[in-house]
């Protein structure tokens, strides 16, 4: 979380002035990532005091004045004021033509016919106040002609500070300026003081989770009474949602000491306030509203009921209203665990809560309740009727640091008395030092210091890593190359060279959309996702490219090649890595022929290519297998594809019913990335081609269209008496009168030792024949001319 | 009888030839089987001997003169055709066929940038084992030292699957590893991570880390150090100026985060987050952190995408825009 503080306030509780943007950067090198901003308020420009000097009603507009105002010039101004608060003697900002305000800039204008010089402003309009008001009235000593920003001391800038969970302490002014003390090396002026009696009966604690508590009662406070303009400033820049007096100065002790205040209706309690385990059946209606059943949740209660779900959140009816004049305070410690427990069993989160689950400092529960009695009787008037306190004393954390531990992590040598020093810089105490042991004392405020390693931490911090000199690592190179990432290259390699492009796509998918892909059953949804756009994993990487598709045709792309590698899920417990590739559309639309298009023998040559890439001279098919084919891909154009008779994928169009709706020209392949990965083929030196004569032979089979080409090729392969070395479809007539498929093969004999007589080719030929006439593919003619 | 007037003659007729086929067609008429001075020597058998040798001579002088003319002819054809290809033109801004290339993901040319790095020290690179989207809490949060309530756990909005998590940090794969690795590791793992982020210029709910992992019996922040130091020139292909800032992990202490200045915008830019692994991390693990110390650092991969090729919204990435995606080439 960040926190935005003034810098003149820090500046106040340190007693010196500092180079802001300085002071920034060191901080963002011990941990406090900060930065200076400008306020809203010092931005302003041309605003000055007047006096207005006297009221006239407008001749046009019931609802505007017309007013003189005197800014110190020899002529006072005529402005028209919408504001009905505005009268004769007060003096308020004015914002004169050309003047910059947050929200607009003062330009010369008539209002209903007459000219306005200016503008009288509000604190909302000047920026420094988020709640609407009458006209801001300045006191009467104020210096008519006056910068309002000096008369105001509004040139203030900021700092904003991300705050990483491990650092509570510095969720507040106190902690920041703390650590900026550390930087500039400076002890804090202003220091929390305890100046209340306590010498009232504490609230009594039932319960040992609660381990300290403050309380204080004031009676008789004006909860309208207006807040000074420097706590004002304060609070916006920290940008305090503002809800009244007490609450307000409640909030600003909180910003300024760290420790989560709370008040209560004092007319509304009934008997005396305890600490104690809620009771079963118990309820309370908390602040926002909702009425929260308890069970053993820690609770501030009075006599009958719980007035409050401790360090949480406060009750409805206790709580601080408009017309409260007589009120409680608490100021107390609640341990971090039982703050998150009950905040996330009932989903509450508040200021209270994210500051307990951070921990705080117990030493600031006393001073805070002094501060804000203090504050209180002061801005809201009243009188304090009572304050107590329980709780034992803080005792500090002791840690035994071995001071060997700083080198052996950091890697620089370093001195106990180095050490040491390092350490009470940030506050640690040593307590006791042996020759190679010191005992720290952790102070109040860290809450993250556990351990030993905490404390070289700290060490680290304080001579800053920057200051950390580097030594090599010796290292010895352990070749062992990642499967996943090699593969992956080398398959991309062919694809981007055949024209295809990666991409990488979200793979949070709407239910809606993931259904198509997988039955509902297998789709993995998330619990609690962002939108029901982003609900489910994909279940197919198919699913990513075919809606990038959908958006590149939207977007008029007539042509695509598309490939993109991830993970895929199917059911909770399958994680699967898989290639997709996509085409549709015109293979070349800048070309001369834009009639060809795209389509499965492209999309295959393509993945033949990529495997061979990575598996040379392996064996590769396809073959129809509508009992496996993935339900988008169309059963009976799909293809399943075989690497070395194992499958590693599909290969074909959508499924109708997702052709339907998105095209039925655009072809998918997805493969099995992991199966790839297990592919176990043994490495086989390459052989030198042969240098004897090839003998080539064609012949043509007659087949119907059950018979596939695969089939016949493996049966040619298989059937050869001698070595084949190529076999490959050539021709292919399909007879539209009686279905008949007419295929011709071209069969390449080719041996390492020897070439074949013409007698041995025709052997071959006559067994091949053969054999596929008994699977249906009948010689039509033997065509035994030598091409060669 | 041929005579000599035949053959000049006939040498006008070859020199006269504008192609090899009327060339060739003039070499039969004079020179083939039945050529007019094959046939000449072949009646030379009824001659005597000295008639013989006198026409002999003749014949075999005109015979040379034609095979002279003839290959001469030949070449002046030969080189008149190249002469006549050369003065041809043909428009070659005509278009081509199969123009198209594509281009490997701005994000995966970084991770197989950034994976050379490595490979090349000696690290191993886990990408099929060890490696899990979909992981249990366990391994994302608890082993790495983020128990259950720790407000850590709400620094990263999480998406919760049944009992699972889908991980937040590529830092998941440290417990893994941890257990099944015998010290000393040298790991590196890439991945996708998600986080519940809605989808603007610098958000998106899914994006890329790498993340280094060191465990050895001696190992130091200043080992760390020169593992950085190293891995940021490398990076940008020169020193660069950087900084180190305190920061907070819960599975690392000390921990850090490294800034690079970068001198055209006049900022530093967060880069990297690193540290020395927890001594909880390393006992989660079953090792004893008194033995075993380990350093780890991480970068967010579309973050460097980003500086290398100048984009301004993280979403480019995850879109089908083919000509920005086409024109990311990290080797330029």
């Amino acid at each position: 979380m960040a926190i935005t503080l003034s810098l003149s306030w820090l500046s106040e509780i340190l007693g010196t002035d500092f180079d802001h943007v300085e002071v920034a950067d060191k901080l963002s090198i011990l941990g406090l990532e900060a930065e200076v901003v400008t306020s809203t308020t010092s931005k302003l420009q041309h605003v000055v005091v007047g006096e207005v000097l006297k009221t006239d009603p407008h001749p046009n507009a019931d609802r505007l004045r017309v007013c003189e105002v005197n800014i110190g010039e020899t002529k006072p101004l005529t402005i028209v004021c919408g504001c009905p608060s505005v009268e004769a003697g007060i003096k308020v900002p004015v914002a004169l033509i050309g003047a910059i305000l947050p929200n607009l800039e003062i330009k010369q204008s008539k209002l209903r016919g007459i000219e306005s010089e200016g503008m009288l402003c509000t604190a909302m309009e000047l920026g420094f106040s988020t709640v609407k008001q009458p006209l801001l009235r300045l006191t009467s000593d104020a210096p008519v002609g006056a910068d309002i920003k000096n008369h105001l001391f509004l040139d203030d800038h900021w700092i904003t500070i991300e705050v990483t969970p491990n650092r509570g302490d510095c969720l507040c002014a106190l902690g920041v300026a703390r650590e900026i003390g550390v930087v500039l090396s400076n002890s804090l002026k202003v220091k929390p003081q305890v100046r209340l009696p306590f010498d009232d009966t504490p609230v009594s604690i039932e319960d040992a989770r609660c381990s300290h508590y403050g309380h204080a009662k004031i009676k008789n406070i004006n909860i309208h009474a207006t807040l000074p303009f420097w706590m004002e400033q304060r609070l916006n820049a920290a940008s305090i949602h503002r809800v009244n007096s007490v609450v307000d100065i409640l909030n600003y002790v909180t910003l300024y000491l760290g420790q989560p205040m709370h008040a209560f209706d004092l007319d509304s309690l009934v008997g005396d306030v305890h600490v104690r385990k809620a009771k079963k059946d118990e309820s309370i209606k908390v602040l926002d509203g909702q009425v929260i059943h308890l069970k053993d949740e820690l609770v501030i209660a009075d006599q009958d009921a719980p007035i409050a779900l401790a360090g949480v959140i406060g009750g409805l009816d206790s709580s601080i209203s408009d017309k409260t004049q007589n009120i409680f305070i608490e100021s107390a410690a609640f341990p971090t665990d039982t703050i998150i427990d009950t905040s996330n069993h009932f989903d509450i989160s508040t200021d209270a809560v994210y500051r307990y689950s951070r921990g705080i400092d117990v030493e600031q529960v006393k001073p805070s309740l002094s501060l804000a009695v203090e504050l209180i009787l002061d801005i809201c008037g009243g009188n304090l009727v009572s304050s107590g306190f329980s709780g034992q004393p803080y005792l500090m954390k002791e840690i035994i640091l071995n001071t060997t531990t700083p080198y052996d992590v950091l890697g620089i040598p370093l001195e106990k008395d180095e050490i040491i020093s390092r350490l009470n810089a940030f506050g640690f105490k040593v307590t006791k030092e042996t020759k190679t042991f010191i005992n720290v004392l952790v102070p109040s405020y860290r809450n993250n210091i556990n351990m030993q390693i905490d404390l070289v931490e700290e060490i680290g911090r304080n001579i800053g890593y920057e200051n950390i000199k580097s030594t090599s690592l010796l290292l010895q190179p352990n070749y062992n190359p990642d499967q996943v990432l090699k593969k992956q290259y080398q398959i991309s390699q062919t694809l981007i060279a055949r024209g295809y492009q990666e991409l990488i796509s979200y793979g949070i998918n709407s239910l809606h959309y993931a259904k198509q892909f997988a039955s509902e059953k297998q789709v993995v949804r998330i619990d609690n996702p962002l939108s029901e756009e982003f609900a489910c994993l994909r279940t197919s990487i198919v699913s990513s490219l075919l809606l990038q598709i959908h958006h590149c045709m939207n977007n008029n792309i007539h042509r695509g090649q598309l490939f993109e590698f991830g993970k895929s899920y199917v059911n909770s417990d399958v994680e699967k890595r898989s290639l997709a590739l996509a085409v549709y559309g015109q293979i070349d639309p800048q070309g001369f022929d834009r009639s060809y298009h795209f389509d499965e023998n492209d999309i295959k040559g393509d993945v033949v290519a990529a495997i061979s890439n990575l598996f040379p001279g392996q064996n590769i098919s396809f073959r129809i297998n509508r009992d496996e084919v993935p339900l988008f891909f169309h059963p009976g154009y799909t293809a399943q594809i075989l690497l070395n008779n194992t499958s590693i994928g599909w290969l074909g169009p959508l499924h109708p019913t997702l052709a339907q709706e998105y095209s039925k020209n655009i072809y998918f392949a997805e493969l099995d990335f992991d199966a790839l990965i297990r592919q176990e083929v043994a490495f086989k030196h390459p052989q030198p081609s042969s240098k004897f004569q090839a003998c080539t032979r064609d012949i043509s089979v007659i087949i119907s269209d059950t018979v596939t080409n695969n089939e016949i090729m493996e049966c040619i392969k298989n059937s050869s008496s001698i070595t084949l070395k190529q076999c490959y479809l050539i021709d292919r007539y399909v007879n539209s009168s009686n279905s008949q498929i007419t295929n011709t093969y071209r069969l390449v004999f080719q041996s390492r030792e020897k070439t074949f007589l013409d007698k041995e080719v025709n052997q071959a030929i006559d067994s091949i024949i053969h054999r596929l006439s008994e699977i249906g593919a009948n010689i039509k003619e033997s065509q035994n001319d030598n091409i060669n | 009888m041929i005579s000599a007037s035949d053959i000049s003659a006939g040498l006008s007729n070859i020199q006269s030839t504008d192609n090899l086929t009327d060339l060739d067609a003039l070499r039969v008429f004079w020179l083939g089987k039945n050529g007019l001075i094959t046939k000449e020597f072949k009646q030379m058998s009824t001659l005597s001997k000295e008639q013989k040798a006198d026409l002999a001579k003749v014949l075999n002088d005109f015979k040379s003169k034609i095979l002279d003319a003839i290959a001469a002819q030949k070449n002046t054809l030969l080189d008149r055709a190249i002469d006549q290809e050369l003065s041809k033109t043909k428009d070659v801004s005509l278009p081509s066929r199969r123009m198209h290339v594509g281009r490997i993901h701005p994000i995966t040319q970084v991770i197989n940038k950034l994976y050379h790095f490595f490979e090349l020290r000696g690290f191993t690179s886990y990408s099929h084992d060890h490696n899990f989207e979909l992981e249990s809490e366990d391994n994302n949060f608890t082993f790495l030292n983020i128990p259950e309530n720790h407000p850590a756990r709400s620094m990263q909005d999480t998406f919760f699957i049944k009992d699972k998590v889908l991980r937040t940090h590529v830092s998941a794969s440290q417990p893994r590893i941890l257990k099944s690795i015998e010290p000393p590791i040298k790991a590196v793992v890439f991945g996708r991570v998600y986080r519940s982020d809605q989808p603007d210029a610098t958000h998106v709910p899914v994006f890329h880390q790498m993340e280094c992992l060191y465990v050895d019996d001696q190992c130091s922040f200043s080992h760390l150090k020169d593992t950085i130091d190293a891995f940021i020139t490398y990076i940008f292909g020169k020193k660069m100026k950087i900084r180190y800032r305190s920061s907070y992990f819960p599975f690392t202490v000390p921990s850090v985060e490294i800034d690079v200045w970068l001198p055209q915008e006049k900022k530093w830019l967060e880069i990297l987050g690193a540290g020395m692994v927890h001594p909880e991390v390393l006992r989660n693990a079953g090792h004893d952190p008194e033995k075993l110390r380990g350093f780890a650092f991480g970068v967010g991969i579309e973050r460097l995408a980003m500086i290398y090729f100048g984009l301004s919204d993280v979403r480019q990435l995850y879109g089908a825009d083919l000509d920005l995606l086409a024109g990311c080439n990290l080797w330029q």
